[in-house]
């Protein structure tokens, strides 16, 4: 993707998050209600949707913390990619119209594809700062996210990649599964927007999420590099 | 510091260190020469650096010397093996190239016209050093051919071609694969990030591993029943560094000045079948002939369904009699 296009991108979504009409200021206050739950559409390098649950509480920290539960499924692999991820959310330092809060959370990913069936293990270590403009709070968020083990059954084609190797025995075959350890890390950068219209709230975030081993491939289509991570979230807080 | 602060501290430092601690993807895909002894191999020093070449060699040693060249870059030669038919006549060599297949990862720096010239050379000069060789070359192997035949014209005596790539890049590139936009296949492989990242060689490799058979398929003639190709090991970063390097490339003119006898062997459908042969290969060569498989074959299958006809190709053209010492055989 070129660098033009990269930053036409990131410009059109926050243009698009700041076109939203005026809203109430976003719920903060350890008296409001506790509750969200709401749907979010968007792209992970593919057109994803998903649902998710939200509870706020006293927090561990400081006052306003959340923890949150969300399912998120790749659209165009119908249904045979997925996530389950539980995160926290805690408010560090807070000031009166801004916060920087500490993300925590470790989640299961599922994919499907010509190699195989994988499972994995994840986490998700991050911050995320805020600032209140005007009704809005807008804020950046940047995450560290780890895949600490995947275990993958191998399709017959791949489990074929192990055969005839050898001249003393082509009819040795290869393993049916593997599961290996640390095969993946990216870093995921978003700038988000979010309001509330009474019961009602409004997300946008949009940014990277890049391979940072992947170095001078990190937009290389051919390894399937495609960093864009867009999300637009409905929810209704009781 | 309060408890629940540094608990939460402690778990970041954790995921941190646990992350440093990464034993990759090693374990997803076949280990390349230098990991595996029992691979059959062959060091070679190219660009002042010594690399393990996956190698296997078919029949005597005395007999002229017949180089086979894989192909898809970064591939092996793991579909050409029924070529080891000709070992009956000719001492058969195959590898897989520098960074390719089972062989051992390159740099960025070793992807050059010079070092893939001088890898084929030396290659050619340890099974044949006092004589000519014969060199087939497939797909992509055409083209390290012609790199070879820039730089080492006398290395051959006699080339065969099999639906290889074009020699300039403009023509290359009509023969490039689409990626269609809504293929399950593509959002499978974008979403694969989520779980694995191209972080080191065997990631990488096993990454465009699965993505190569589903997008090899639109180069099938039969999309309801796509052929095959049968590999071991894609060389992911070879491939893309290739890409890179010669991107704009031109090797007709070592085809040009190449005088020995040339034989192009091509299927009747696919984007580097005849029809591409005869009007953009075929007329850079002096001494050339083309022949034409019959129906049912194509770019991936002409080693398995089309091996009864490919052999007999090349057995009516191969003559090659001289040994690697020179002698009549």
């Amino acid at each position: 993707m070129s660098r033009v296009r990269r930053w036409s991108t990131v410009l059109v979504t926050l243009a698009f998050a700041a076109s939203l009409p005026h809203a109430t200021r976003a719920a903060e206050s350890p008296a409001e209600a506790g509750h969200l739950a709401g749907a979010i559409a968007g792209i992970e390098s593919t057109p994803v949707a998903g649902v998710y649950y939200a509870r706020r509480d006293a927090g561990l920290l400081q006052p306003g913390a959340w923890t949150a539960l969300g399912f998120t499924s790749a659209l165009l692999t119908r249904f045979g990619g997925g996530r389950l991820r539980l995160e926290r959310d805690e408010v560090l330092l807070r000031t009166s119209r801004r916060a920087l809060r500490l993300l925590l959370g470790t989640g299961y990913s599922f994919a499907n594809d010509a190699g195989g069936s994988y499972h994995a293990w994840h986490a998700v270590v991050g911050a995320r700062f805020t600032f209140e403009l005007g009704r809005w709070e807008l804020g950046m968020r940047l995450a560290y996210l780890p895949v600490f083990v995947a275990h993958v059954g191998f399709s017959g084609s791949q489990r074929d990649t192990f055969a005839a190797r050898y001249p003393d025995a082509r009819d040795e075959t290869g393993p049916a599964a593997a599961t290996t350890w640390m095969p993946g890390q990216r870093v995921e950068g978003v700038l988000t927007a979010r309001a509330a219209f009474g019961v009602w709230r409004v997300d946008a975030a949009g940014g990277l999420g890049l391979s940072p081993a992947a170095g001078r491939q990190w937009t290389n289509l051919e390894l399937g590099q495609l960093p864009l991570v867009l999300r637009f979230g409905v929810g209704r807080t009781f | 510091m309060q408890t629940p602060r540094s608990i939460s501290l402690g778990l970041v430092w954790a995921i941190v260190a646990i992350a440093g601690c990464a034993t990759r993807g090693s374990e997803l895909v076949p280990p390349t020469a230098d990991e595996d002894p029992r691979l059959p191999q062959l060091t070679v020093e190219v660009a002042g650096r010594r690399r393990a070449l996956h190698l296997e060699t078919f029949g005597d040693a005395d007999k002229p010397v017949l180089l086979v060249f894989h192909g898809g870059e970064g591939s092996d030669f793991r579909g050409m093996l029924p070529l080891q038919a000709l070992s009956d006549r000719y001492f058969v060599v195959m590898w897989d190239a520098r960074g390719s297949g089972l062989s051992e990862r390159i740099t960025a720096a070793e992807v050059n016209e010079s070092s893939y010239a001088e890898e084929v050379h030396l290659v050619k000069e340890r099974f044949s050093p006092h004589a000519p060789a014969t060199l087939i070359g497939y797909s992509s192997g055409g083209f390290h051919a012609a790199i070879a035949l820039t730089h080492y014209p006398d290395d051959f005596e006699q080339l065969v071609l099999i639906e290889p790539d074009p020699f300039d890049a403009a023509t290359r590139a009509t023969t490039e694969l689409d990626v269609p936009v809504t293929a399950r296949w593509v959002h499978e492989y974008l979403w694969q990030n989520e779980v694995l990242t191209p972080d080191d060689h065997a990631l990488a490799d096993y990454k465009m591993m699965t993505a190569s058979q589903p997008a090899l398929a639109q180069i099938a003639c039969d999309p309801v029943h796509p052929s095959t190709y049968p590999m071991w090991r894609l060389g992911a970063m070879v491939r893309v560094h290739a890409a890179r390097t010669f991107a704009h490339a031109d090797f007709r003119p070592g085809a040009a000045a190449y005088r020995g006898s040339v034989r192009i062997i091509a299927t009747r459908c696919g984007p580097l079948g005849a029809t591409l042969q005869r009007a953009h290969v075929a007329p850079l060569f002096q001494n050339v002939d083309l022949v034409e498989l019959g129906e049912g074959v194509d770019h991936l299958n002409l080693f398995d369904r089309g091996r009864a006809p490919l052999l007999e190709a090349l057995r009516g053209f191969l003559t090659a009699t001289r040994g690697p010492d020179g002698s009549e055989r």
